[in-house]
């Protein structure tokens, strides 16, 4: 039933994404998902320090991690959160003492090391690298233009302890 | 981990199979909490409603018709009563009365004592069931408090129960857990206007609570009325609420409310041919409830009585004033759920209990009284078909029981026993939201809703003068409810170029078994010696509407906001409605609103100018012998308010109404003056 509705709606459904294929992460993007998070159950609050996941080996992975930590300055006010930057190799990810990670766009294969690390710390992932929300690596994504969307991974989620209220849940998109 | 992740599954299948049915996913619980709607309308960058599903929803992916008035709008308004604000809503039509006598009217059906449109605040409704109407100067709220109306066109009883057969008004306040809305004001103006208004918040850990006080008093417009119209003596209302939340624990959150309100107006009463009375109302309630996060969704209770004692004089009436006490009682639980990863129901019960007294001296010695218990169980399926397609579903079942417990005389045209009655009656909506791109929605959909008769048409008897008629009302005990059926499209784009949003929406509606006001004579009677004119109401047909609204809406960054709106709105009626109500001319076929707005540093500027054409209703200028249209010509009219901050905390504003004349005649009742008001407000 499902398969026939999609096929009855045509090319349309396939070819038009809520979710593009690549961005640059934005002032807003920081402010959504640390807004957010603040519905998490375990939502953290006040000073944190937010973890930027990149790939060191990939000059455009390290280049949008320097311009998001430019972007966090000294610390960035964003709901009941001030951000401070961690820039973190993929690789010593299991060591940074942060309370969330911000996936960087390009990890490719390095995002399913950060979903191991991210469960062994019960610590929540976010990007707007939906691609690796989708593969389960990252627990939630988002994009915030022309209209914010919210699109968590339940399983992924849940993994790394991050759970939301039923009623939060009844307004993002969930895989 | 498995075992749930098998469980989910079965019980998904189980779901598909035969939707609607209730089951529950046992998760980890999470903090309970009422809707933030501050916190999530900053997150989704618009504001967040449950009152198209009762889940809650981002108000550009409701399955209904929704227009969203936000404090900001309010504010921009310069209006203190809550029909002057929403008048700015496409499809909307506002019929007054007297300085603070109002009726809403939603798609071309007015009439006063408004019985289709169901008003609530904050899910509590103030809709009183004696005449089926809203006291809408009784409402206690502080307008300063007021976070968003939400204004749902067409047929909603299988969300929110009987009388939302036309629409809904949703009135959503400041939560005092999450906002701390601490404000007063005052205002003085033309016609002696004196408001005073105070909402005081207070909250910590354990929750919060907030306390609001307001009194409005003024002269009634000196316009000229019918000789057989009341002029009331002090218009104006006082009311007093306290509303508290309580986190008992991270994943429950109960809540109490507790209210007063009393005012006095001059309205139209339609169960008199029009004519304007004097009326004095009283209103209390109480209310209790929970949200629970429980089972991965969230039980939720609202328990609520209300009293109500209204008071209507009118020179017909022989100097005996109706006194009229409804009391209700009801009890609603609901339970709503996310199954699976695109499934969201909403199961619910209402218990409600209602009765009603006639107080009113009578002729002959006779005290009705009438219960009504009316047991409904309701759903609510909302499937995600793919991103781009959801499909809701509601529908509601009552089943109502009414008996007369007080005495009628005797001999009585209608029994007691003719009083005790069952009403079984099914609402339902099916909406389709479709959304191809980020900039486009289309809505298709249908609804099922119910008008039930209110007290005085199903259950009542006085005997009175009337004029020079000597009459016993007694209503017609066989009157069935009224049943809309309306079908509806809207299509909504974002426009980033002009930096607007256009809404564009067709809709055709079905009436039938429309119920008169008692005005239908059926024969005589003789009591006690006397001779008495039998006065009943009755189902006098049907009627069907269709129409639109066409709206652009926008802002700049440099402070400009502009809202330009067309309704059109057409009714024909059949069988005896155009004779004994006449809905056809009741609203304006045509109604252009234009809304600008600028906000230079400190000052706001705000202007709203409206043109509607014209509009007739039945009315009786000798006290209900003869009664025949009565016109109102097409008229434009201008409102406006400029605004200044004085620092962070302070607001001076000077709002005018109907600015171009000294006078218009808004509707076929007595005209209404230009009023203007100087407003003081404080905010901390």
């Amino acid at each position: 039933m499902r398969a026939l509705m999609r096929g009855l709606l045509g090319f349309g459904l396939a070819a038009i994404s809520a979710f593009p294929a690549h961005a640059d992460v934005t002032a807003k993007d920081i402010q959504v998902m640390a807004r957010a998070l603040g519905f998490a159950e375990k939502a953290p609050s006040g000073e944190i320090r937010l973890g930027i996941v990149y790939a060191p080996e990939n000059a455009a992975s390290v280049a949008q991690a320097e311009a998001v930590q430019k972007l966090l300055g000294d610390g960035l006010k964003a709901g009941n959160l001030v951000l401070k930057p961690l820039l973190v190799k993929i690789d010593e990810a299991t060591s940074a003492d942060v309370a969330a990670f911000l996936l960087i766009e390009g990890m490719g294969a390095g995002g399913a090391k950060l979903a191991a690390v991210t469960k062994a710390k019960q610590k929540p992932c976010l990007t707007i690298d939906i691609p690796q929300v989708q593969n389960g690596s990252c627990a939630m994504g988002i994009k915030s233009e022309p209209k914010v969307e919210i699109l968590v991974n339940r399983a992924a989620a849940d993994a790394s302890g991050v759970t939301f209220g039923a009623s939060f849940r009844m307004m993002i998109t969930e895989l | 981990m498995t075992q749930n992740a098998v469980g989910r599954s079965a019980i998904q299948k189980t779901l598909l199979a035969v939707a609607g049915t209730a089951a529950l996913i046992l998760t980890t619980g999470a903090r309970a909490q009422s809707i933030n709607y501050g916190a999530l309308e900053q997150l989704f960058g618009e504001p967040v409603t449950t009152s198209a599903t009762g889940t809650p929803q981002r108000v550009s992916e409701v399955p209904t018709n929704m227009t969203i008035v936000t404090a900001d709008e309010i504010r921009q308004s310069g209006s203190r009563n809550i029909p002057e604000i929403i008048s700015r809503v496409p499809g909307l039509d506002i019929l007054r009365g007297g300085i603070n006598a109002f009726d809403v009217g939603v798609r071309g059906y007015q009439q006063p004592f408004q019985a289709r449109l169901l008003v609530l605040v904050d899910g509590r409704q103030v809709f009183v069931d004696d005449y089926s109407r809203t006291l809408w100067d009784n409402i206690p709220v502080n307008v300063d408090d007021i976070r968003q109306i939400e204004v749902v066109k067409g047929a909603a009883s299988a969300l929110f129960g009987s009388n939302a057969a036309g629409g809904v008004i949703n009135i959503v306040t400041y939560h005092p857990i999450y906002d701390n809305n601490n404000v007063a004001a005052i205002a003085a103006g033309t016609q002696r206007t004196r408001t005073g208004d105070a909402t005081a918040t207070f909250n910590g850990r354990w929750g919060g609570t907030k306390f609001s006080v307001g009194g409005f008093g003024a002269d009634e417009f000196n316009t000229s009325r019918f000789p057989l119209d009341s002029t009331p003596g002090h218009p104006g209302h006082v009311y007093a609420a306290n509303r508290s939340y309580f986190q008992l624990s991270p994943s429950f959150q109960g809540n109490s409310e507790f209210t007063y309100s009393t005012s006095e107006s001059s309205p139209l009463d339609s169960a008199d041919y029009y004519l304007i009375g004097d009326q004095t109302a009283v209103t209390l309630s109480a209310r209790v409830g929970f949200d629970w996060n429980v089972g991965g969704g969230v039980l939720s209770t609202n328990n609520f009585y209300n009293h109500s004692v209204v008071k209507i004089f009118e020179p017909t009436d022989g100097g005996l004033p109706y006194r009229l006490a409804t009391d209700i009682l009801v009890d609603q639980l609901q339970y709503q759920f996310k199954a699976g990863t695109d499934h969201t129901f909403r199961i619910g019960t209402e218990f409600r209990y209602e009765w009603f007294d006639s107080l009113t001296q009578q002729l002959e010695p006779q005290s009705p009284a009438t219960h009504e218990f009316d047991y409904a169980v309701s759903g609510m399926w909302a499937w995600k078909i793919a991103d781009t397609l959801t499909w809701t579903n509601a529908a509601r079942f009552d089943l109502l029981t009414l008996s007369e417990t007080g005495t009628l005389t005797n001999p009585a045209f209608f029994s007691a026993s003719d009083y005790n009655n069952t009403i079984k009656v099914w609402s339902g909506n099916s909406d389709f939201v479709y959304k191809p791109t980020d900039k486009d929605s289309f809505r298709a959909g249908y609804g099922r809703g119910v008008q039930l008769p209110s007290f005085l048409q199903n259950s009542w008897g006085i005997i009175q003068h009337f004029g020079a008629i000597t009459a016993d009302f007694q209503a017609n005990p066989k009157v069935r409810p009224t049943i809309v059926q309306d079908y509806s499209i809207d299509y909504d784009r974002h426009l980033p170029e002009i930096l607007s949003h256009v809404r564009a929406s067709i809709y055709y509606e079905t009436n039938t078994d429309i119920i008169t006001a008692m005005a239908i004579p059926v024969g005589n009677i003789v009591i006690n010696g006397t001779n008495y004119q039998v006065i009943t109401d009755e189902n006098a047909g049907s009627s069907h509407g269709w129409g639109g609204e066409v709206q652009l809406k926008g802002s700049s960054p440099e402070g400009l906001r502009w809202d330009a709106s067309y309704s059109l709105s057409r009714v024909v009626d059949r069988g005896d409605v155009p004779a004994l109500l006449d809905y056809q001319g009741s609203a304006p076929k045509h109604h252009l609103r234009l809304l600008l707005g600028y906000t230079m540093g400190s000052w706001e500027f705000d202007a709203k100018g409206e043109y509607q054409t014209s509009t007739n209703m039945l009315r009786s200028p000798d006290g209900g012998q003869t009664f025949a249209p009565v016109f109102a010509s097409p008229y434009a009219s201008l409102s406006g308010r400029i605004g200044y901050n004085i620092g962070d905390n302070w607001r001076v504003a000077i709002s005018g109404t109907n600015l171009t004349r000294k006078t218009t005649n808004v509707s076929p009742f007595p005209a209404i003056e230009r009023q203007a008001f100087l407003t003081v407000t404080g905010k901390w």
